[in-house]
């Protein structure tokens, strides 16, 4: 056989899928840290072993986070957090199963895609990704922005001023180039020199200011058994809820593979773009939001066409494609095996075994997660009172946990639990700040690598060629924004009047 | 309702098979896992070198030793070689130690404020010092308020690289071709605060000791950037010289690369096992009038009201795992080196450590700032 | 035109000029939106400034509320110095308490149930993350080492 597999294989790789699905799916636990935990264990394994259960953990993590997201509103990875937009609001008309049937069958279809182009298309990929300097991977990070002219729901300036926040308090940290500190007071320059976490800010900003105000309503049900005749059971999942969504699917986990291929464009980034774009191609773009099958499928299968993306610079230029992958790179000099250029070449049957690996991954991630779905989908129904306080626990652990134990983090979590519950009060939309912070100091890293490069002359960014086709996607889709936010605006004027 | 609980028997069953399947050629203990975080940790098992089994006894027996390391990821040689020595020497001493890359600020705040009782060590490089004297990091992380414990390892594959068909073989030659070219600049991507920061610091003063003002005026530093970005900027033209380790430049001057991806490895900062480049100090680079080596020096770094019996325990196990060719040979596998059992000695790796230290503080004091290289 | 549209990056000024750009786009957004808005109430009959709303909801639940906070602030207080384990158990009971309101206070079943969902989510997470996977936890006082296995349950 050109590529390892056997019986004892697929055992390992169920562990790893299962277990990342738990890591995924617990609102304190990420991929990468599953793929973390287990790296120094793959010592002891054979290469092909380790690949197995790695991968399992990397498409099971990133599978799971689905399932909080949609059930009680917390994304489980960052990459999830658009899966909450739509996901939940199913969940809260009685639609859980299905939701998460339509998320577990998105993700796999984005895993398979991405395998797809990872198996067919590397080599010229890579050759293309390595193009994209600085300056297009700013303007790539720019159009990721202007979801949040999408995600605005009709006050537009309001997202972008809070957006443009997110990203100033994403720079108050060293910045890495001269190491320099802006915006941190003294007391704690220890804490922030990488700034704040992204853990944290997310679950700070969604659970924990969700908590808040749930106290101050008194903490009601949101959800019980008597709203509607059981969980979701007048309205099933059918394959046919994919039907008319075909474009819909590729579109977003090609979006979602493409981030993945190029390095250093983060993973939160690709559900982001491909939910919005879902949107702007959406034949009822107001709907999104409100608990739409379009909405989710867009994010889960970006987020799991991420999967494969990532591989794509790895294995072909040594560079990983997002952080998970990032730790990939350990297993494999764990192993003795350097990823570089010649890495396919030269180790053809660890390559099979790559690709046949993902594809029994995603395989089992689907069996695994599809059928207890009933099971899953029964957590809606436990009390907000009860859940909650756990729920803070074993946000505390990841926190914690973040930067490998300091308690910094985890107050960071009471900080951005306030800043959400005080945007939320303020009439500002809290999901534009948390894009903002993502991907500011990617956005600042990039813009100071390109205007060094042209020595400081602005006009560097629209001297490429490629650079222009990104400029073209952002105009148009900016100027579709402001004509969506026009006639949000006119909607909920004629709500509000019809309301009086 | 039976085929769900068939389905749920059964894969209980795959999942212990398979974490037995896994576990085949490792020894009895629970492996610790490793540590979470975005950007990863990793751990040792205490059952897995050969050697011995759970021989190991010290006052830090079955404890949980934490190692920091400066670096935030698991991929580079901060990572291997602190995950080598932790599992040797969790071996040796009989503790359960795990290594977390929380980073240069991080590692240093963590074993300031630790207790002195040997459950929390910093391994890392010279950057520990490097870092406080180029100013990246608060003056009171300096050596004089930190124990220096034993060496642990070397690491000398730092070198530069160029595109495959640059006009020059060699920084000396890239002066060379700069003084013939009184017109063209090379751009020097480094990293502020770190070994790259120092050696670029040494070869720009001797370029302006040998070629002049004029020369060295025409040598840029570009300032930031992990390896990788450092690779893509060379990819793009952004940069003609770049620094960094051995191991990641290495794939990229083999044979059959793309064209616009493959580079050339020049002057090693200091000889490399089973590589035969010239080293800089072959190629004439000198500093106060002697040849120029550097080598990252990997060391342990405790806090500054260490026990000094633990101290000792430490480093007599420690001059244990140097002796042991198993150890021995998965540094060299890497391409490290590994320090002899005298040098290990804790009086011989203070005295190391602190000279290294001010010869690189000789460098930064009169190099000049980045303002004006860059 | 060259010289228009040009920032001069100084290697040790550099980690200003973004967060410059930032702030001053944010500033000026600042002030139209302050002002689109202020015209869009004139329009609609309002004066230019609006009267602060109620910030809390009517008659909001003032013992969830600032009882949450003051326990949050707490318990993380508390986190490193008991340590994880004992520490979450007190606190997860403590805020089903909080959160049980008036009504269900003086049921002790739901205390009890109380009780058990403490006891038991915390080991689990505790033992499972925290031993098996190994993942520091907060330490403190109440942390055990058992040296034999040489296991910690924080």
């Amino acid at each position: 056989m050109p590529f390892a597999i056997g019986p004892e294989y697929i055992a390992v790789a169920l562990l790893g899928v299962v277990i990342g699905i738990i890591f995924g799916a617990i609102p304190g636990m990420t991929a990468t840290m599953a793929v973390a935990v287990f790296l120094p264990l793959t010592y002891a394994y054979s290469m092909e072993m380790a690949l197995y259960l790695l991968l399992g953990l990397y498409v099971g993590g990133i599978s799971g986070g689905l399932v909080p997201a949609i059930l009680i509103s917390i994304p489980g990875t960052p990459s999830s957090v658009c899966t909450t937009f739509d996901g939940h609001p199913m969940a809260l008309r009685g639609e859980s199963e299905r939701a998460l049937k339509i998320g577990v069958t998105a993700s796999f279809f984005g895993g398979l895609i991405s395998l797809a182009v990872l198996a067919l298309f590397t080599p010229i990929l890579a050759g293309w990704a390595i193009k994209f300097s600085a300056v297009e991977k700013f303007l790539i990070i720019l159009f990721a922005l202007t979801v949040i002219a999408a995600l605005s729901k009709g006050q537009m300036l309001r997202g972008i001023w809070i957006g443009l926040l997110g990203v100033l308090i994403a720079m108050m940290n060293q910045f890495s180039v001269n190491n320099a500190y802006r915006m941190v007071p003294d007391g704690l320059k220890t804490y922030m020199q990488g700034g704040f976490q992204l853990f944290p800010v997310l679950i700070g900003l969604f659970a924990m200011a969700e908590m808040f105000e749930q106290c101050e309503t008194g903490m009601h049900a949101k959800y019980s058994k008597d709203d509607s005749a059981g969980i979701g059971e007048n309205v099933k999942f059918r394959f046919s809820d994919f039907k008319g969504q075909v474009i819909n699917v590729f579109r977003s986990s090609l979006i979602g593979t493409f981030m993945g291929i190029l390095p250093g464009v983060g993973g939160s980034a690709a559900s982001l773009i491909a939910y919005s774009q879902a949107k702007s191609w959406s034949k009822h773009p107001e709907l999104l939001g409100t608990g739409v099958p379009e909405g989710l499928i867009a994010s889960e299968s970006s987020n799991n066409g991420l999967t494969g993306g990532a591989l794509v610079p790895l294995l072909s230029l040594g560079i990983p494609g997002d952080s998970t992958t990032a730790v990939l790179i350990g297993a494999f000099m764990l192993q003795g095996v350097q990823v570089g250029p010649l890495f396919i070449t030269n180790n053809p049957e660890v390559w099979n075994t790559i690709l046949v690996a993902l594809l029994i991954c995603n395989v089992l991630m689907f069996l695994v997660m599809f059928f207890p779905v009933k099971l899953l989908a029964k957590v809606i129904l436990i009390p907000q009172e009860r859940l909650y306080p756990v729920v803070l626990m074993m946000c505390s652990v990841g926190a914690y946990a973040t930067l490998n134990g300091r308690m910094f983090d985890v107050w960071c979590l009471l900080l951005f639990g306030v800043v959400g519950y005080l945007l939320k009060k303020l009439h500002f939309p809290v999901s534009c700040f948390l894009i903002g912070f993502i991907l500011g100091r990617d956005l600042e890293n990039y813009f100071i690598q390109a205007i060094t490069a042209y020595n400081g002359h602005l006009t560097g960014f629209f001297v490429r060629p490629m650079g222009w086709v990104i400029w073209a996607l952002i105009i148009i889709f900016v100027a579709y924004a402001i004509l969506d936010n026009r006639k949000s605006k006119k909607r909920n004027r004629t709500a509000a009047m019809k309301g009086e | 309702m039976k085929l769900k609980k068939l389905t749920a028997l059964l894969l209980s069953a795959a999942m212990t098979i398979g974490l037995l399947a896994g576990c085949g050629n490792k020894t009895s203990q629970p492996s610790g896992g490793s540590n979470a975080g975005q950007s990863s940790g990793g751990s040792s098992s205490a059952g897995q070198p050969s050697g011995g089994g759970d021989s190991g006894d010290s006052s830090l027996k079955g404890k949980r030793v934490r190692v920091v390391i400066g670096s935030t990821s698991t991929g580079g040689d901060s990572y291997m070689i602190a995950d080598m020595v932790t599992r040797y020497l969790g071996e040796e001493m009989g503790f359960n130690g795990k290594v977390d890359p929380v980073g240069n600020a991080a590692a240093l705040d963590a074993i300031s404020t630790a207790k002195g009782d040997g459950t929390t060590i910093m391994m890392f490089h010279d950057m520990t010092f490097l870092s406080v004297m180029f100013g990246a990091v608060d003056a009171k992380y300096g050596l004089e308020n930190m124990t220096v414990g034993p060496r642990i390892g070397q690491n000398p594959g730092g070198c530069f690289a160029a595109h495959a068909d640059a006009p020059y073989d060699s920084i000396a030659g890239a002066a060379e071709w700069l003084k013939s070219n009184p017109d063209k600049t090379v751009r020097v991507n480094i990293e502020a605060g770190g070994a790259s920061h120092l050696v670029f610091a040494a070869y720009w003063l001797w370029i302006q000791e040998t070629y002049g003002d004029d020369v060295a005026n025409r040598v840029k530093a570009i300032v930031g950037g992990s390896t990788d970005e450092k690779k893509q900027r060379l990819w793009d033209n952004n940069a003609d010289i770049i620094y960094g380790d051995y191991s990641a430049f290495s794939e990229f001057t083999k044979e059959g690369v793309d064209a616009q991806l493959a580079m050339k490895m020049m002057d090693p900062a200091d000889k490399i096992e089973g590589v035969d480049l010239p080293t800089m100090a072959d190629n004439g680079v000198t500093f106060d009038g002697a040849p120029y080596v550097y080598s990252k020096e990997f060391a342990m770094y405790f806090p500054k009201d260490m026990d000094q019996g633990i101290l000792d325990e430490i480093t007599a196990a420690m001059q244990k795992v140097c002796e042991n060719p198993d150890f021995q040979a998965e540094m060299a596998a890497m391409k490290y080196k590994t320090v002899s059992a005298g040098d290990t000695a804790l009086a011989a790796s203070q005295e190391f450590i602190q000279a290294k230290s001010d010869t690189c503080k000789k460098i930064i004091d009169i190099a000049p700032s980045l303002d004006s290289l860059t | 035109m060259g010289d228009l549209f040009r920032i001069d990056v100084v290697y040790s000024t550099q980690h200003w000029i973004f967060p410059t750009i930032i702030i001053s786009i944010l500033v000026i957004l600042g002030l139209v939106i302050l002002v689109t808005e202020g015209m869009g109430r004139v329009k609609a009959g309002k004066g230019f400034f609006t009267k602060p709303g109620r910030f809390f909801a009517e008659n909001y639940d003032k013992v969830k509320l600032w009882g949450c906070v003051v326990l949050m602030v707490a318990y993380f207080f508390l986190l490193d110095k008991i340590g994880f384990t004992v520490c979450s158990i007190i606190f997860v009971f403590l805020f089903n308490t909080l959160f049980a309101g008036p009504a269900r206070m003086k049921d002790v079943r739901y205390h009890v149930v109380s009780v058990i969902i403490s006891v038991v989510s915390v080991l689990i997470i505790s033992i499972l993350f925290g031993t098996v996977f190994d993942i520091t936890l907060p330490d403190g006082v109440c942390t055990i080492w058992i040296q034999s296995l040489g296991i910690t349950i924080f």
